[in-house]
Order: C-alpha cells, then structure tokens, then sequence
C-alpha cells in the first residue's frame, strides 16, 4: 500500500510521469481505499500549515470521487481524439483541480467565497482552477475547464488570523507557509532551534 | 536531468555543503576565542546537538502559554528529537535526519515530509564569532537557578536597532539550554522559552523514553511534498539588494513550486549569524498588498515591485525587514 500512496503523492505533487499518473487515476477510480485516502491527502498541505476546516461535510468524499471521475473521463476522451494532447500538459492541470476540489486551499478560491469565520458552516463554492494552465483557444481545455468549475459541496477553510494588521485570510495562509520555510531553511541556532518549532508547532493553540 | 537526478544531487551538495563546514570549523574551533560568554555559547550549541536530554518546558508569547515536552537522543544512529504538545490535542513532531514527522492522535493522522532543517551544522565556525562581536555585545551577566539547575546568564545586545536581543540561562554543568528570553527595541521581552524540568537520559532510558505512540491501521499515513525546493534551478541571480542592514548576508538562495501550481516562488535566506530573515519573491496576485504584518516576535513587510511580491520575514525588528524588503531592485541581465 506504501508504494500507491507513494505513487498517489507524486501524482497529486506532479512529480509523476505521464504513465504513472494515467495508471493512478486509474487505480484511484477502482479502490475505495485510495478514494479515502485522496481525500486524506489533499487535507495535509492544511494540517501541516494548521489550517485545517472545522468540519467536512459527510458527502465531501462523493463530490470529490464525481470529480476526479469527469476528469479523468475526459481526459481519456482527449487522449483517444488528439494525439497531440499529451497527458503532460494535462497532468498539472488534473492535479490542480482535484487537490482544489478536495482541499479548497486555493488562493484564487477567497476571491469567491463569501466567509463567515464564525460560523464554519458549509456552503456552496465554486473553485477557479489558474487561468494560466488553460489555453482558452483550445475546446478540449475548455471543457475540462468546466468540469473543475462544478459546485463543491465543502466547508469553508478556517485560517487562524495571527499575522496582525489586517491581512487576509489568503494572505495569512501564505504567510503561514512562509514562516514554516523560514523555519525549516534558516540556520538557527542549534540549541536554540526548538523555538522556532515551537512558534510553528503552537500555533492550534491560538485557534 | 529528472527529478530524481536532481534530488541526489541536491542531497550531494547538501552533504558536501556541510562536510566543508565542518572541516572549518575542526580547522579553526582552536584559533577563535571571543571571551567566556561566546565559550558559553559555543558549548551550548554543542550540549543540545550532541547530548540526549528530556524536558519539559513552556513557551510564552503575546500572552500566550504554551508547555511542551522536548526528548533529544544522540548516539551513534544519528539524532532524533521529539516535540510533544501538553497543552490542547497531543501534537507531536519528530524529526531525525530525513524525516520530519508530525502525529495528530485525536485525529489519528500521520505526516511525513522531508527534513530539511541543518541538523548538524556547527553553530559557530570562526568568522561567524567575529561577525557576531561586531553587532552584539555578549556579556556574561550572572548566575541563576532555573528547573533546579544552576544557570550561568548570557546577555546578547545588539549594537543597533536591527536585531533583537537575548538573554539566556544555560546550564552551569552541562551547558544544555534552561531559559530564554527574546528583547525587542524597547527592552521588552516578546518571546520566552524555560524549561521546568530537563535531565540527561541514559542509554537505557533512551530507548524507554523515545516510545512513539501506538499507531494502528486506522491512522491513515502519508508522505507529503511540501513543494520542495528546486536548488537546480537556483535562485534567480537579477534579484539584488541595494541597501541590506549592515552585518545581513546571503546564506542560501532556493526556489520553489508553490502548492500544486506551476507558480514558483524564489526563497533568500539571510542572516547576521544570530539572527535571520527571508525574502520571499513570487509573482504578485490580485490579494496581495502592501505593508507591514508581525506575529509575536515574527515581524514581516510586503513590498510590491512591478509586478512582483517582496515578503521579508525573520525573527527580526520592523525597520529590519522593512529596509530589507524595499533594498531589492531587479536588474537586467
């Protein structure tokens, strides 16, 4: 199982090949564990950030599987029409539109959701995928344009907001991100290094 | 090259990197001498590196208090080091040579990214206590008594108004850490770290107290990328710096995937051999504005630059990384 969740992780990460991410998808389709544990996966960049939601919705696994599902149908559809169309060009798109689909934890995606930090409660979202990746001349790119764009049905992401002077929750989110490559790239010093692994690590405490 | 090629040669230089710092500092360790103080530092750095200890401790900041426990084991395997939240959910991260690990019990989710912290690099190579003298001033300040240990006090003060100061309570016998306080620009302390207790461990203890929890099939383990760097790549050279604090150089320069987009973002470390910041620079969203942040002793300043985003961010005062952030200037290759 080590091995899948391997080969699962390069996919979502766009490290894996054309071949290897065409043969995951696949997989994926066919096993309920690799289904859960997509899901799983897509929620770590949060945990690791601390920027995990509140609650996820108890339909949250079907929408993402119907996704993942028209996406790779689609891409299938491509790759039997255009041989041109090489999976390459799709894969970082593919995996961007799931891991948005699961995670919600795009940037573009704050600019669309209306947030009540209150609440945690779940509403209807739609997810922009990054208007770089799709060429909009091309028809086939267009439709798997749409298909990323269907409703998810997810809860809103709660970002902890502990950066001062009213930054936004996206921005919060990236500086989240940048003070754990701080951490991780700065030479501290040696016996002083659990300090800043603290001020990461403590941070659910504030919450 | 391929990915693959390019992370075994990214671990090479990394290797290499750090045999090469070593080498200096066994070359030099005997020349350098900057007083007590700095030998207390000096042996403070090697006692938390080099011993197996266990303690508790609480971290304070912005009214915020927070206990942790800390287990440390050095033998001949390696170093390993666990950190365990006592406060809220049972947080623990472990990290080794390879491995960052982190484990959420209650939500029995298990995290394992790559460690890339420099676990064994020497705190002090030669010109790094000279650099240092030249910006701090490092007193021995006393004793105390902190966790039951006797404490020899070390006051770290900066000679301008770019980095904080410390003061740190180090253990008179060993030389592991007790307590720290970080002093910003008007004295106050804005962060604390004191252990309530912390003893060396045995090998036999070592072994008993390094006992990871049970993690069963329902725990669901995953390896995770986060978005590693791509030093191959390097960091792109145009980027300069006008006007840095004096004392700040360049130590690393890396780039970077951000999340799953194909966006990059270029990461510059910096430091005066205490203290440290980054740079971040990536292309500028629609989000994205202008200005000062901080978050306990973290401050950070965004500084927008054609159409790029400048984040400085570092244990350091404002006007720190607010100079930093607005001395960077592109120039055409």
């Amino acid at each position: 199982m080590s091995e899948r969740q391997d080969k699962l992780s390069l996919l979502l990460d766009e490290f894996a090949d054309d071949e290897q991410s065409r043969r995951m998808l696949d997989e994926v389709e066919a096993d309920m564990n690799l289904q859960y544990r997509l899901r799983r996966y897509a929620m770590i960049g949060q945990v690791m950030r601390h920027e995990l939601p509140k609650h996820i919705a108890s339909d949250f696994s079907a929408n993402v599987m119907a996704q993942i599902n028209l996406i790779s149908h689609t891409a299938k559809l491509v790759a039997d029409r255009r041989s041109l169309w090489t999976w390459s060009k799709m894969k970082p798109f593919a995996g961007l539109a799931i891991a948005a689909s699961v995670a919600v934890v795009s940037i573009t995606l704050w600019q669309t959701v209306n947030v009540d930090p209150g609440s945690g409660q779940g509403t209807e979202q739609v997810v922009i995928v990054d208007q770089q990746i799709v060429d909009q001349n091309n028809a086939d790119q267009q439709k798997i344009e749409r298909l990323a764009r269907l409703p998810v049905q997810t809860n809103v992401v709660t970002v902890g907001m502990r950066w001062k002077n009213n930054t936004t929750p996206a921005l919060q989110q990236k500086l989240n991100a940048y003070l754990v490559n701080h951490t991780e790239y700065s030479n501290s010093i040696q016996g002083m290094s659990l300090i800043p692994q603290a001020r990461v690590a403590g941070y659910d405490a504030q919450q | 090259m391929t990915h693959s090629s390019n992370r075994t040669a990214t671990r090479l230089n990394s290797i290499f990197h750090k045999l090469l710092l070593f080498a200096v500092l066994v070359a030099g360790i005997g020349q350098a001498s900057a007083g007590p103080a700095m030998d207390w530092l000096a042996k403070m750095s090697d006692a938390m590196r080099n011993l197996s200890y266990q303690g508790n401790f609480v971290y304070i900041h912005e009214n915020q208090l927070e206990s942790m426990s800390i287990f440390h084991i050095k033998n001949e395997s390696g170093e390993k080091e666990r950190l365990l939240s006592l406060n809220g959910e049972a947080r623990e991260v472990i990290r080794d040579d390879k491995n960052l690990t982190c484990i959420w019990p209650s939500s029995k989710k298990v995290v394992v990214d790559n460690s890339r912290q420099n676990a064994f690099s020497p705190l002090f190579i030669p010109e790094d206590i000279a650099r240092i003298g030249r910006h701090y001033e490092i007193n021995l300040a006393g004793k105390d008594r902190v966790a039951n240990h006797d404490a020899v006090v070390i006051r770290i003060i900066p000679r301008d108004q770019f980095r904080y100061g410390l003061k740190l309570w180090i253990n008179a016998n060993n030389g592991l850490l007790l307590r720290s306080n970080l002093i910003n620009e008007r004295n106050e302390v804005v962060e604390q770290v004191m252990f309530t207790n912390i003893e060396l461990l045995s090998k036999s203890e070592q072994s008993q107290m390094f006992i990871l929890p049970e993690i069963d099939d329902s725990y669901s383990t995953v390896r995770y990328h986060s978005g590693a760097a791509v030093e191959n790549m390097g960091a792109d050279m145009n980027w300069q710096f006008s006007n840095l604090p004096d004392g700040f150089r360049k130590e690393s320069a890396v780039k970077r995937k951000v999340g799953e987009s194909d966006r990059f973002v270029q990461q510059m470390v910096f430091t005066d051999g205490l203290a440290s910041l980054s740079v971040f620079i990536e292309k500028q969203t629609a989000q994205t504005i202008q200005g000062e942040t901080s978050m306990g002793a973290v401050n950070g300043f965004i500084y927008l630059l054609n159409n790029y985003s400048v984040t400085a961010i570092g244990e350091v005062p404002a006007v720190t990384v607010r100079q930093v952030a607005e001395s960077v200037i592109f120039q055409m290759p």
